[in-house]
């Protein structure tokens, strides 16, 4: 308690006063009072938040009395300015729209899970640059979710991010010093630059939704509008740097992906667990979308995954059940398991197909070597389970992750050559041309753990991702294995007891 | 770390200039080379794994299933995607000699750097009755450069020429598709036994004729003269290309490989145990293997319900490789080559619970020429065999029957 008391007070302390000031006079001057209020203000210096948490009194909820929850230390925001325009419109709504956006370095210094103490690392967003025919757009519009003409409040976002970019960094094993009144990084990292092209996120609209569930539980509900554009992840490296002075960085290469479109019935929603008794959060999640193309490059040749189409329910006539599936999510903190654990339920009818996967130069003429798929993935009224907590497998911070399968899953693997009459998603199959190999698997006992750490090689070969394995075993019954249009099969291939007795993966860029 | 925190946090007003960012100049320090190295080292286990015959329960399974590195060994794989123009140079080869091999296309090459694996299986079982174990052990892909001694022999090689690679273009036999390239370097090696009751029929097994241990590599040459040598000297490893994969109506359609002048040397022959010790047998090579393409058209059961696995293959003209039988003194040479297509039609696999592993030979018809039988001691030299006059040639039309079959039952 003293602990927590102290940390408050020095975090108090330690804002900068400049952040709390009120809009000043030159700020006020900035106002416009016509058609609507436009404010242009600015932060001249950084601001420093001390900790932002969100906790879960019941630890781990079913039984633990300790609290656990996520923790988010020395946070900095470097200066940063924008404009932003508010009006009413005609119809009601509350339309704020930002821009003009400059904003300087972002870091997280300690990010925690379970207790303040198991950091996973530090993270950094830095050197943005905003594009300013870039803007985010903000409506408090009256929505009648049902149309049945009883309006509610509705929040729509509209983000526009033009061509902007930031550079993401991780840092594993993240120590802070102080140089006079500079402030040296160092740690292991994982570094990439984000760049947007024309990129637009329309029409998320967020509203209270009581009709997800018939337990008379409201759920914040957000659904899904479209996604175009496209993001590029530009040098994605691995690297350490001593005292704010980076190591020449090895790099994996670039990954990217463009055009999201999803189906207006897709929708993600939060609401409390059903057990009044219980605290954490339930996610509904039901969405139908194509992800136009995802792709990994390394010296300019790409290998493309495109026309990705997930659908979280897709049984019925044509798919079009939607019933989504849930995420329980609690943070758990029992003494010695602190992180992150999430149950995973109600899964019937998942897909994701790949329908064109390719190489290409660049953004060239693409040459495609087929469609994967995994169909119909069936949870059987079992629960996946999932854990991130804190626990590294070398130095002192790092994540172990954990996941398993109810027993009984059953999932439908396909592979084709079938070809189409374009590249569009809703292209016409072409006639007898490719045919499938396909096959029905049932999983059981299936178990992957591991421990994920940036680490420094041995030998002067630089930093790189090591996922050393805690655990990896599954029993699999292989039937309805076959090829093209015969109706038989090459036989039912059963494994049993599949066990990864010791292992580890280290993925690290190529480099000389 | 709570310390740490708090240290941060009272110091947080002075951090004016915040964090020393990874600013430009870091940033330009990276260097162009791209692409992603997996390095690994594992001990995978499976307990059973087996072909279950829908019809009438018959299995095929294989227990107690290693597979692992070895100790203090790391696997390393290397993934890029390449143009074949780069990919050939990777080999040290000109494209201005040979651009045939050389275009714009591009593939997923994975070049394995180091593969130091075993896979053993406890035991190979029809119907529940155990046949032996087998296994492949001390898998090498560069055998040579486990001994200081070959530093001089295996210069002329370039990194890519000691890795095991495989490359996967699209397109198949037709349309959408794969395309596989297949690279075995000259360098690699492994272990094979097949055991029974405890003792087992072993063999090493390498794509060059030369053996790794032998201090000598590198001033005699392999017939025995004493001059500088290289590993460039000697025939070996095995560059298969255009194995292609399509499914069509029938099934699955695998395009057999091409390949010039590739080695497979099995040698050491022996039988005993680790106890008892060996009694060696005599080596065999197959030399100068020419593969000129084919397909296996894999076919499931026709009725619902049941499974069987059907073939139908067809083994270009042209194929061929030369047999050697050597001893420690003496060898026999023999070409062995397909002088017409050897089409296979209604070939099966399949387990019965009476018969045990089923094969149907299928119908066969083909014509194989057995031409330059020659006999002679291993002190001849190459150039010095091909000018002997050889025991004559054997012309072979085949036209079996599709009853023929062969069905194999655990004791």
């Amino acid at each position: 308690m003293k602990k927590i008391i102290l940390t408050t007070a020095v975090t108090l302390a330690s804002l900068p006063t400049h952040s709390m000031l009120a809009i000043d006079d030159a700020e006020l001057s900035n106002i416009e009072g016509r058609a609507g209020i436009t404010i242009e203000s600015q932060l001249h210096d950084t601001t420093t938040i001390g900790e932002v948490s969100y906790t879960d009194s019941d630890g781990d909820g079913v039984r633990h009395t300790d609290s656990a929850g996520i923790y988010l230390s020395d946070i900095s925001m470097g200066a940063g300015s924008s404009k932003k325009t508010i009006d009413v419109l005609n119809d009601g709504t509350l339309n704020i729209n930002i821009s003009d956006i400059v904003q300087g370095d972002v870091w997280v210094r300690d990010i925690a899970m379970g207790d303040a103490n198991t950091s996973f690392g530090a993270v950094g967003i830095t050197n943005f640059n905003y594009d300013a025919a870039g803007s985010y757009n903000l409506r408090f519009s009256p929505f009648s979710p049902k149309n049945d003409g009883i309006s509610q409040t509705a929040l729509i976002f509209d983000i526009d991010m033009a061509s902007s970019s930031f550079d993401f960094t991780y840092v594993d094993e993240a120590e802070f010093s102080l140089l006079g009144e500079r402030e040296l990084l160092n740690g292991n990292t994982i570094s990439y630059t984000t760049q947007f092209t024309d990129f637009k996120a329309l029409a998320t609209t967020v509203y209270a939704d009581d009709s997800i569930t018939g337990d008379g539980r409201e759920w914040i509900r957000m659904d899904l509008g479209s996604i175009t554009g496209s993001t590029r992840l530009e040098n994605i490296s691995f690297g350490s740097v001593t005292d704010g002075i980076a190591a020449t960085s090895q790099v994996l290469g670039s990954a990217g992906f463009s055009g999201i479109e999803i189906e207006d019935s897709s929708f993600i929603a939060l609401s409390g667990h059903a057990d009044s008794g219980l605290i954490g959060v339930d996610v509904k999640v039901a969405a139908k979308a194509n992800l136009d193309n995802f792709y990994f490059e390394t010296n300019g040749n790409r290998v493309n995954f495109a026309n990705i189409a997930i659908d979280t329910d897709a049984r019925g006539v044509n798919g079009d059940s939607n019933i989504p599936f849930n995420i329980s999510m609690d943070t758990v903190n029992n003494g010695f398991r602190k992180g992150l654990q999430f149950a995973i339920s109600d899964v019937s009818g998942l897909s994701a197909t790949v329908r064109d996967m390719s190489v290409s130069e660049g953004a060239g003429a693409r040459d495609v070597f087929g469609s994967i798929g995994i169909e119909n993935i069936n949870f059987n009224g079992g629960s996946a389970e999932m854990y991130v907590i804190g626990r590294a497998g070398s130095g002192n911070t790092g994540i172990e992750t954990g996941f398993s399968l109810p027993d009984g899953t059953t999932l439908d693997f396909t592979i084709n050559d079938f070809e189409y009459e374009s590249d569009l998603p809703d292209a016409e199959r072409v006639a007898d041309k490719g045919g499938e190999v396909r096959a029905t698997i049932e999983i059981n006992d299936f178990f992957v753990g591991q421990t994920i750490d940036v680490v420094k090689l041995e030998d002067s070969e630089g930093a790189a991702l090591k996922m050393t394995f805690t655990g990896m075993e599954g029993s699999f019954d292989v039937t309805n294995f076959s090829a093209g249009t015969r109706a038989g099969s090459f036989g039912r291939i059963v494994v049993d007891g599949m066990q990864l007795q010791r292992g580890y993966l280290i993925v690290d860029a190529i480099g000389q | 770390m709570a310390s740490r925190a708090l240290t941060a946090l009272l110091f947080m007003p002075l951090m004016a200039t915040a964090l020393e960012k990874l600013d430009d100049s870091s940033m330009s320090d990276v260097v162009a080379q791209e692409g992603v190295r997996l390095i690994s080292e594992y001990e995978l286990y499976i307990q059973n794994m087996a072909l279950i015959d829908t019809d009438d329960g018959g299995k095929i399974s294989l227990s107690d299933i290693n597979l692992s590195t070895r100790a203090n060994r790391r696997q390393e794989i290397d993934f890029k995607i390449a143009s074949k123009t780069e990919l050939h140079e990777g080999y040290g080869d000109s494209c201005i000699t040979t651009p045939a091999a050389c275009s714009d296309e591009l593939g997923l090459a994975f070049f394995n750097r180091d593969l130091p694996f075993d896979l053993e299986v406890g035991a190979v079982e029809i119907n529940g009755k155990s046949i032996g174990k087998v296994g492949i052990t001390n898998f090498e892909v560069d055998a040579f450069s486990q001994y200081a001694h070959n530093a001089a022999f295996l210069a002329p090689l370039t990194a890519n020429e000691r890795s095991f690679n495989v490359t996967a273009f699209a397109g198949g036999a037709d349309g959408r598709g794969i395309n596989f390239s297949i690279y075995v370097p000259k360098t690699a090696q492994f272990d094979q036994y097949y055991e029974s009751d405890g003792v087992k029929l072993a063999s090493t097994v390498r794509f060059i004729d030369a053996d790794p241990e032998s201090t000598t590599l590198s001033t005699i040459n392999q017939d025995g003269a004493t001059v500088p040598t290289t590993i460039d000297d000697y025939q070996g490893g095995l560059d298969m290309t255009n194995i292609t994969v399509d499914v069509v109506d029938d099934g699955l359609l695998l395009g057999l490989p091409e390949m010039e002048d590739g080695v497979i040397a099995i040698t050491d022959f022996r039988i005993g145990n680790d106890d008892i010790g060996y009694d060696f047998i005599n080596d065999i090579i197959f030399k100068d293997i020419d593969l000129m393409g084919g397909s296996v058209l894999l076919k499931p059961d026709e009725v619902a319900g049941h499974s069987s696995i059907n073939m139908d293959i067809t083994v270009n003209q042209g194929t061929g490789f030369t047999f050697v039988y050597r001893d420690d003194f003496d060898q026999i040479n023999a070409r062995i080559s397909l002088a017409e297509n050897l089409e296979i039609r209604g070939a099966s696999i399949n387990s019965s619970s009476e018969n045990g592993l089923e094969l149907g030979l299928g119908q066969i018809k083909g014509q194989v020429l057995i031409d330059n039988i020659t006999l002679s001691p291993n002190s001849l030299t190459s150039a010095q065999r091909q000018v002997q006059a050889p025991l004559g040639e054997l012309t072979m039309n085949l036209n079996i029957a599709n009853t023929s079959y062969l069905h194999i039952r655990g004791n």
